[in-house]
């Protein structure tokens, strides 16, 4: 998975995207707070095809289940699929503007959440209506914010 | 990469559905609990050490205002007490004369809400008590008011605890006034229950307090639970829909209670 110097790096910057997912909200937002691991590892995915890959994908998505609480492994299975559409066509993605990168994030994102909600739902939990795709509306917003710090950060540290 | 993406499916799928109760997965599931709660004490750090600093600089006067005030309520829940306990030894003379079991004294211990979890389709919250203060699965977990929720995983230092209103939470009622039975679900809305099945022509009215029936064995009898809202009437069907507003606040408050010793003492 990682191997090479800088590994820390990413694996930091995962644990401030899961701090910045339990930063307390008031309640009537929480519906509203974007993504954040999951753009984390989108972005290093997308930076490092060669050293991230599906196996930190579902380190992360157990995480963020463990984090929420909900049955662990939910995300991870979305997770996994949406990294390996990444590593299919990162150079595709790569060569695209900012918009159109963010909505391709935004629909994987939703990708992981559907797919997650389907498990979910297969375990007795109830989701009602489709507020459970806000967060990926919402990470659409922040795919380039994100995207521009992470490249900062990697190029301070020049993980490669 | 083919096969890794198979791998951690396959470990995820695994761990969903065949690992999640195992008990062989007791210790490791009590660690991330612990360890999932304290990574949301480290994100509310800096919240908790703003409003510490703020107790810190609350003023004289309004220190001496909240004492005056605190004084006087303790003061009127005194003599309250003092009616109480004479009114609980008539009690328990009625109940032994009725034959029937004595309604238990409960103790509470008082716990401290962490977080609410992340996932906003759940109302979840993560209390500092666990196995280590003897909390278990299911304990009922109480507000100044009312009843809020119970608690569904337990680690060593902390516990996860389902609200009323979350929408896979039921939790069995009767009306306060009348007596009539139902079950009060959540919704998923933080100020909304549902009482479904309750026959149209029963005597429920807007405004009655429903309290936990004791039913199903979890929850104690007698703890307010919600105030009746709407009633939803259908002309054809022969059954209304009550909606009804948590008593408890579930949103605000730092501090709750969990109900120990539930096991009736005294004769059939």
């Amino acid at each position: 998975m990682i191997a090479e110097r800088g590994s820390w790096v990413v694996l930091g910057s995962i644990f401030v995207a899961l701090l910045l997912v339990a930063i307390p909200v008031p309640v009537m937002w929480r519906g509203y707070v974007p993504d954040w691991p999951l753009l984390f590892l989108f972005y290093w995915v997308l930076a490092l095809p060669t050293r991230v890959g599906v196996l930190l994908a579902c380190v992360v998505g157990m995480l963020t289940d463990l984090l929420d609480g909900s049955p662990v492994g939910a995300t991870s299975v979305g997770a996994v699929l949406a990294v390996l559409v990444i590593l299919v066509s990162y150079q595709r993605v790569r060569q695209f503007d900012g918009l159109k990168q963010s909505l391709v994030m935004g629909l994987l994102i939703s990708l992981v959440h559907l797919v997650e909600q389907r498990l979910e739902t297969f375990l007795g939990w109830q989701h009602v209506g489709t507020a459970f795709l806000m967060p990926a509306a919402i990470s659409v917003l922040f795919w380039v914010p994100v995207r521009n710090c992470l490249r900062f950060v990697r190029r301070f540290y020049e993980v490669q | 990469m083919g096969w890794r993406a198979t791998l951690a499916i396959g470990c995820s799928l695994l761990l969903l559905f065949y690992l999640r109760d195992h008990p062989a997965l007791e210790t490791p599931r009590q660690f991330t609990i612990d360890s999932a709660a304290l990574v949301y004490r480290i994100a509310a750090a800096p919240v908790s050490a703003f409003h510490s600093l703020g107790a810190f600089f609350k003023s004289y006067n309004t220190l001496r205002a909240d004492n005056d005030r605190l004084s006087q309520e303790n003061l009127v829940l005194k003599g309250q007490t003092q009616t109480l306990a004479a009114v609980l030894a008539e009690n328990g003379r009625y109940r032994a004369l009725l034959r029937s079991a004595e309604t238990l004294e409960r103790e509470v211990m008082v716990a401290e809400i962490i977080a609410l979890t992340a996932a906003p389709s759940r109302h979840e919250l993560i209390i500092d008590k666990g196995s280590a203060d003897a909390v278990y699965m299911g304990q009922p977990l109480l507000g100044a008011d009312g009843l809020m929720g119970q608690v569904i995983q337990v680690g060593q230092y902390s516990s996860h605890a389902l609200l009323i209103t979350d929408a896979t939470h039921a939790v069995p009622v009767q009306v306060l006034r009348s007596g009539v039975r139902g079950l009060a679900e959540g919704t998923g809305t933080l100020n909304r229950l549902v009482v479904r099945h309750i026959a149209a022509t029963t005597d429920i009215k807007e405004g009655d307090t429903l309290v936990t029936s004791g039913l199903g064995g979890l929850f104690p009898s007698g703890y307010p639970v919600a105030t009746v809202k709407t009633i939803v009437k259908q002309p054809g069907s022969s059954f209304s829909q009550v909606i009804a507003e948590p008593i408890a606040h579930l949103d605000r408050g730092r501090h709750v209670m969990l109900a120990l010793d539930l096991t009736p003492s005294g004769s059939q």
